[in-house]
């Protein structure tokens, strides 16, 4: 299999899975549709350890933070109005049009 | 500009309230990493094997960060553009995205336990979609159109987007619909975004909302039907079970959409074969009528059933290259 082939066969496969997941949006079970909250204060061990069945709470540092956004900020291109380019264009306006007439 | 809220204005948000719009964020970027979990295999209720978590994420990485859409060849994907992030974002993520993300798995998974090392990652990709060109699918979005003539442009064009309330000094957006008209290919934009229920009620014959509780209903009761016959069918020949359950896998899904599609396209041919022409050659007189005409039908709704938030007077703003003009109720201001 070439390039161009791994690129094709990657993209459908992307294709394909966000279709399942659009699909699974209209067939969802109830309770991952249902937002109501549940009484989950009142059970005696902590949300995180149910969770996981971990003995610490998650942590996330202030400089962890820092660290990660710095990392999109390095590999991703900053949102201007000149990146709104007749590529990303052309995309976003294929897909509206199945929901504008 | 619109992802920097705080650096163009001093709105003067809550505190509290940007907590409540983080949180409610991070739920929906939950909700949409289970529905990844659901493409990936899982069944809701059951344990998740760590394979199928981490299968989740990766699509859901893909999704998030990359712009949707196939490469071209020998490219790799197109990472999305990315706003900057402030020292006040930084506050509110260290300070309350662990307990937002606890507080949304445990309410969505009702017991299930997540494989714990899919946590951090799960968490990282949290922190980046705060600044990438990315929104929830399962957010509800407020919108904003943004329309005019640019510099020594002979051609409007169109820029719709939708966003999340504020948090930590951002402002979550996308670019949802830039559009351009194209002489004689696509010379009309019909373009609604917000108050617009009656209008695609209008277009397509029937409420958004009508049209869900159809289509749930509808799958929902194809759903049981088949169940029970599978079934009973299970009960003397498993292997014919088996085979009638897959041939009606998709059924009760593409049945109610395939009925409210054709009902749609039928609709919305007829009122387009009378309403494109009047648009196609129309001025900025013409079209800012018929934007009128399009507002009245929601302020009518909210007029007879006495709900106030949406009322006249409606303004419309007209533009043609070089100039413009509001109406106010369908009279020049």
């Amino acid at each position: 299999m070439n390039r161009t082939d791994t690129v094709t066969a990657e993209a459908n496969r992307r294709a394909d899975a966000a279709l399942a997941a659009r699909t699974l949006v209209e067939g969802l079970s109830r309770d991952i549709t249902d937002r109501a909250p549940v009484a989950i204060a009142r059970r005696s061990r902590p949300l995180w350890a149910r969770l996981t069945r971990r003995s610490d709470p998650f942590t996330v540092s202030r400089a962890q933070v820092d660290q990660w956004l710095a990392g999109i900020e390095a590999r991703h291109p900053l949102l201007t109005v000149t990146a709104q380019t007749a590529g990303a264009s052309r995309l976003t306006a294929r897909a509206q049009d199945s929901q504008v007439a | 500009m619109l992802a920097n809220i705080d650096r163009h204005t001093n709105v003067g948000i809550d505190p509290n309230y940007e907590v409540d719009n983080f949180n409610i964020y991070i739920d929906d970027f939950i909700h949409d990493y289970l529905l990844w979990l659901l493409a990936a295999g899982w069944t809701p209720g059951q344990s998740i094997p760590e394979t199928t978590a981490f299968k989740a994420l990766k699509y859901f990485e893909e999704e998030v960060l990359f712009e949707p859409g196939a490469p071209h060849a020998g490219e790799g994907p197109t990472p999305r553009a990315r706003t900057e992030a402030g020292p006040r974002l930084t506050d509110i993520v260290a300070l309350h995205l662990t307990s937002a993300t606890s507080a949304a798995l445990g309410r969505k998974l009702q017991g299930v336990a997540m494989p714990e090392a899919v946590i951090p990652p799960l968490l990282r990709l949290a922190v980046e979609s705060l600044l990438v060109e990315w929104l929830p699918d399962s957010s509800l979005y407020t919108g904003l159109v943004l329309t005019g003539f640019g510099a020594g442009q002979a051609l409007p064009a169109l820029y719709s987007f939708r966003f999340l309330p504020a948090f930590g000094g951002l402002l979550k957006s996308r670019r949802y619909a830039p559009r351009r008209p194209r002489p004689n290919t696509d010379p009309v934009i019909f373009h609604s975004y917000a108050q617009d229920q009656l209008i695609r009620g209008f277009v397509y014959g029937a409420l958004p909302g009508y049209e869900l509780t159809l289509r749930l209903v509808t799958m929902d009761y194809l759903t049981r039907t088949f169940d029970a016959v599978v079934q009973t069918i299970g009960e003397t020949n498993k292997k014919l079970a088996q085979q009638v359950s897959d041939q009606l896998a998709d059924v009760a899904r593409e049945a109610t959409a395939l009925g409210l599609n054709t009902a749609r396209e039928q609709r919305s041919s007829e009122v387009f074969e009378t309403l494109w022409p009047a648009l196609d050659s129309a001025n900025a007189d013409v079209l800012s009528s018929h934007a009128l005409k399009l507002m009245e039908l929601t302020v009518l709704e909210h007029e007879l059933l006495a709900e106030p938030s949406v009322a006249r007077p409606i303004w419309v703003l007209a533009m043609e290259r070089g100039r413009f003009y509001w109406l106010k109720d369908g009279v020049r201001a």
